[in-house]
């Protein structure tokens, strides 16, 4: 049954065109719009705009735990005088039959104070040994503006202008279109939402919170509806390194647990 | 303490404004209803709720001896508030003003505005009250559909249903108070279609409730002789009366039992009838109890055994008269508890025994529910709060049958915004006769689900709520031929840009399973989805004259085949002249919705302690009126008109078939207090 439903999953491209976006996010219930972050290059990745200091990540994320089926990313931001700079690469593969490779570069800058913009060129390969390779290069679009101190609004446009077309199968990356807010209620209390639909006429929507127990340790949860999920983490900081835990919970699949890990340099 | 009376002056400046506009009472009994019953078939009685407000109104609490339980019987204030309250006067001394509420995490606006009628600061202490000190209060009350059902014009032939008694309603519902120290309370309460000083109905009405409730007397702080009801933990093993599930009140799903307290409701089960006490040695409490009462049930055709309970408490037809009282109940138990200002831990074993054994139906979905003739269940609940965060639980056993756990979580992570997490495991074989825990069935068994909640109020106009309850189902249940799950997603967005305007925006989505439509040998699962969206407008045009309205939407989907729409469009007016003799109000809405499924519940006004929450559904018009006209000072007379009009004949079905297409109903009462 959980075979059935994973193969009805990837059927549908609800898996694997999801990107491995960290376990700050997936905390959150990966309502990352308009959230600032590293991992913002699994997300919108206009939330590296901010970023003063270079920066590495590794993610880990074991997907419906026992299946095998597994992602790995990395990501890095360079901050430079004209803007900063973003690299992701994650490879997602299941039982070494399924491979899924993306990599990306982005470019971000701040636009005056509020609006922060990027763009992204994207790397698509998926194999499947013995039976096809396919290959796509897309563009990202990102937008986040900062309406106060505490409010900010994010809008994505991923997976644009597929540029191969040459297709084997009809494995498709959909065209998508992400909207989202965060808002600060303390310095303690961080609450993101983030909603869109894809060229398939998908709807979702995603609700998570942080809360900063002690200035070291944050606490995390969220839902999403369609599917519906629930999320849950914790990460513990100190100035430079970042060490993150989180999982959601689908109710067939069940747990797909995720480490991440990032150092300021 | 001048330190005290300087932030009393400052808050005072800052908050006169707010404190102008407290909330009518009616409309707080209306709003709470709402939230606890969405949607109910059964015409059920809330006047539990409306009496004690009623009560405190014209009593209010002295916040300054306010214990737990006392706030706790408002209904409204969520198990957090009344934990911050205490908390403060605790560690601020006593309330010199009313204004401090203001500066207690956790209450917002809406909560304080909701909280002013029912509290004072009395600077002297009550005084022991004396029998000339006594209210009585006699309340009379009629009606009835004015259109002839099918059940009245069947000819009395053997074998054929039809109603015995008249379609007239009539209820007699009579208090006595003295003080907080006793209240004797009588309700008598006849159906449409039961017979009335004949046949079945040789007593007179149908239904007789009375108890006398003693408080306060040395150990004893409650004692109640008579029907009474018991709120124990959060429901699983022992709750009577009515109770919080999904709403809009988010925090309510921690359920705050009230302990003992007489049953003044005129609904015909779900009470207990005998003699229960409350006795205290300081910080533990001991609650014995017993109740021995007839109950109606489904009888086998050689009435050795029984199959099922009924609760609708109608006598109308010949078969609804052979159940009536068709098996006896014993109840018999004791709670002990332990409070202290943070932490309060409850214990409860009880036994449920009857005349014959109970055999349910031989179903497959009934495979593991309760059989035979006794059952013995015992719990142990708590809650605690620890600086920002109360947590609170029970589990439940049911004697060689099963477990049930919930447990939950409120946190307040700012000043702005709070959560709730609950979680609930029931195993399927749990089960108790008197069981009202948090559940998305009925009753709390055979469910696993996990519900999440906020509350964010960014400043004292607005409120935003919302939940996601995720829910297993591991056995059958009925129409369900199969383990099944579901899920509820509820969002509440509430505005009053001044205190004369309030809009309401609110939306629901439901997805549960449930069999196919379309019978087969073996029935498959289908997934019933119903999207909900509410929009409402409340605004005064002065003193007297209030409007509001609700345009609310419904779509239902059953699998790929079914998918319904439903509308529903109403205006209310309600006049209260100030001062003045005479109130009422009246509302118009107009419906259409593609048919039953894809109904509309609506709260409607009533006349005083009396409800009506109908279905609006097919398509037709709904007008109903109500007029309070205050005869003397102790004398009150209200009068009450409803109809539903369709342009096609024919309405309802079975019984209660209409063959024109209006539907009206009439209702009067008086009141008498002396």
């Amino acid at each position: 049954m959980r075979f059935f439903a994973l193969f009805l999953l990837l059927l549908f491209g609800e898996v694997n065109a999801q990107m491995n976006s960290g376990a700050r996010f997936t905390g959150m219930a990966n309502a990352g719009a308009a959230l600032e972050d590293i991992y913002s290059l699994g997300n919108n990745q206009a939330g590296i705009a901010s970023i003063k200091l270079p920066i590495v990540a590794l993610t880990y994320e074991e997907h419906f735990y026992s299946l095998n089926s597994h992602s790995l990313a990395a990501m890095a931001v360079m901050p430079g005088r004209f803007g900063n700079v973003g690299l992701y690469g994650s490879k997602y593969s299941m039982d070494h039959s399924f491979n899924q490779l993306r990599g990306g570069i982005t470019y971000a800058r701040l636009v005056g104070t509020k609006l922060s913009t990027a763009i992204t060129l994207n790397y698509h390969q998926l194999s499947i040994p013995e039976a096809l390779v396919e290959k796509d290069l897309t563009f990202d679009l990102g937008f986040q503006y900062r309406l106060s101190d505490d409010w900010l609004l994010g809008i994505r446009f991923a997976n644009l202008l597929d540029l191969i077309t040459d297709k084997v199968a009809s494995y498709q990356i959909p065209v998508k279109l992400r909207i989202g807010m965060s808002y600060a209620f303390s310095e303690q209390v961080l609450l993101a939402m983030e909603s869109g639909f894809d060229q398939n006429k998908h709807r979702d929507f995603h609700l998570g919170i942080e809360y900063s127990i002690l200035n070291w340790l944050n606490l995390r949860g969220g839902t999403s509806v369609n599917p519906f999920q629930r999320y849950a983490g914790a990460g513990i900081k100190t100035q430079r390194i970042r060490l993150e835990l989180a999982s959601s919970f689908h109710p067939q699949l069940g747990v797909s647990p995720q480490l991440s890990l990032s150092y300021a340099l | 303490m001048p330190f005290k009376f300087l932030v009393c002056i400052l808050l005072f400046g800052a908050v006169q404004y707010s404190f102008a506009q407290t909330q009518d009472p009616e409309i707080i009994v209306e709003d709470l209803i709402e939230d606890i019953i969405e949607e109910t078939d059964e015409e059920l009685d809330f006047s539990e709720i409306s009496e004690r407000l009623n009560y405190y109104l014209k009593n209010p609490i002295d916040l300054n001896k306010a214990e737990n339980q006392d706030l706790v019987e408002l209904y409204f204030l969520s198990p957090f508030q009344i934990q911050e309250l205490l908390t403060y006067r605790k560690e601020s001394g006593r309330f010199i003003s009313l204004y401090e509420l203001q500066s207690i995490t956790g209450f917002d606006e809406q909560s304080i505005q909701r909280l002013l009628p029912f509290i004072t600061i009395r600077e002297v202490g009550d005084k022991k009250p004396v029998i000339k000190d006594g209210e009585h209060d006699l309340m009379l009350r009629y009606g009835r559909i004015l259109e002839k059902q099918k059940g009245y014009l069947v000819p009395e032939k053997t074998g054929q249903s039809h109603y015995m008694g008249t379609p007239d309603r009539l209820f007699v519902r009579y208090r006595y108070r003295l003080g907080n120290k006793l209240q004797v309370a009588l309700n008598m309460k006849k159906d449409a279609g039961e017979e009335f000083f004949k046949g079945n109905q040789r007593n007179g009405f149908d239904f007789y409730s009375a108890s006398v409730f003693i408080r306060n007397i040395g150990k004893v702080s409650n004692l109640v002789i008579g029907d009474y009801s018991l709120q124990l933990g959060q429901g699983l093993s022992l709750w009577n009366g009515l109770s919080f599930g999904k709403g809009s009140l988010v925090q309510n799903v921690a359920r705050q039992g009230v302990g003992l307290r007489p049953y003044t409701s005129t609904n015909e089960s779900q009470y207990l009838r005998g003699i229960a006490s409350t006795i205290s040695f300081g910080k533990l409490e001991i609650l014995p109890f017993i109740s021995y009462k007839q109950i109606d049930a489904t009888l086998s055709s050689d009435s050795s055994f029984f199959s099922s309970i009924g609760s609708s408490g109608y006598h109308r037809t010949p078969s609804e008269n052979k159940n009536r009282n068709s098996v006896s109940q014993l109840v018999y138990g004791l709670n002990l508890s332990y409070k202290s200002d943070k932490l309060k831990v409850g214990a409860t074993a009880f036994q449920t025994s009857f005349d014959k054994p109970m055999i349910p139906n031989q179903q497959l979905y009934n495979k593991y529910s309760f059989q035979g003739d006794i059952l013995t269940n015992s719990s142990i609940d708590y809650h605690y709060t620890y600086r920002n965060v109360y947590i609170f639980g029970e589990g439940a056993y049911s004697l060689r049958r099963g477990f049930g756990f919930v447990n939950g979580i409120i946190g307040s992570l700012s000043h702005q915004l709070s959560f709730v997490i609950l979680h609930r495991q029931y195993q399927k074989e749990f089960f108790s006769f008197l069981n009202q825990g948090f559940a998305e069935n009925s009753k709390a068994v055979n469910e696993k689900g996990l519900y999440t909640g906020l509350i964010w109020n960014p400043n004292r106009r607005i409120e935003w709520v919302a939940y996601a309850d995720y829910f297993k189902f591991p056995w059958l249940r009925y129409r369900v031929d199969g383990p099944s799950q579901g899920y509820d997603v509820f969002s509440q967005f509430s505005y009053s840009p001044k205190r004369t305007l309030n809009f309401l925006l609110r939306y629901r989505y439901r997805n549960k399973q449930e069999n196919a439509t379309r019978e087969e040998p073996v029935n498959k699962l289908e997934n019933v989805v119903r999207h909900q969206a509410r929009i409402e407008a409340k605004y005064k045009i002065n003193e007297t004259i209030q409007f509001r309205n609700r345009f609310e939407f419904v779509n239902y989907a059953k699998g790929i085949n079914t998918s319904e729409k439903g509308y529903m469009l109403y205006h209310d007016l309600i006049v209260k002249p100030p001062g003045k003799a005479i109130s009422g109000n009246m509302r118009l809405a107009a419906f259409k919705t593609d048919s039953y499924d894809s109904k509309i519940y609506a709260f409607e006004n009533d006349v005083l302690y009396g409800y009506s929450f109908p279905p609006y559904y097919n398509t037709g018009f709904r007008l109903y009126s109500n007029v309070r006209y205050r005869i003397k000072r102790n004398i009150d007379f209200w009068v009450r008109y409803a109809s539903f009009l369709y342009p096609t004949d024919g309405i309802g079905s079975g019984l209660d078939y209409i063959e024109g297409n209006m539907k009206s109903d009439i209702r009067l009462q008086v009141r008498f207090q002396f």
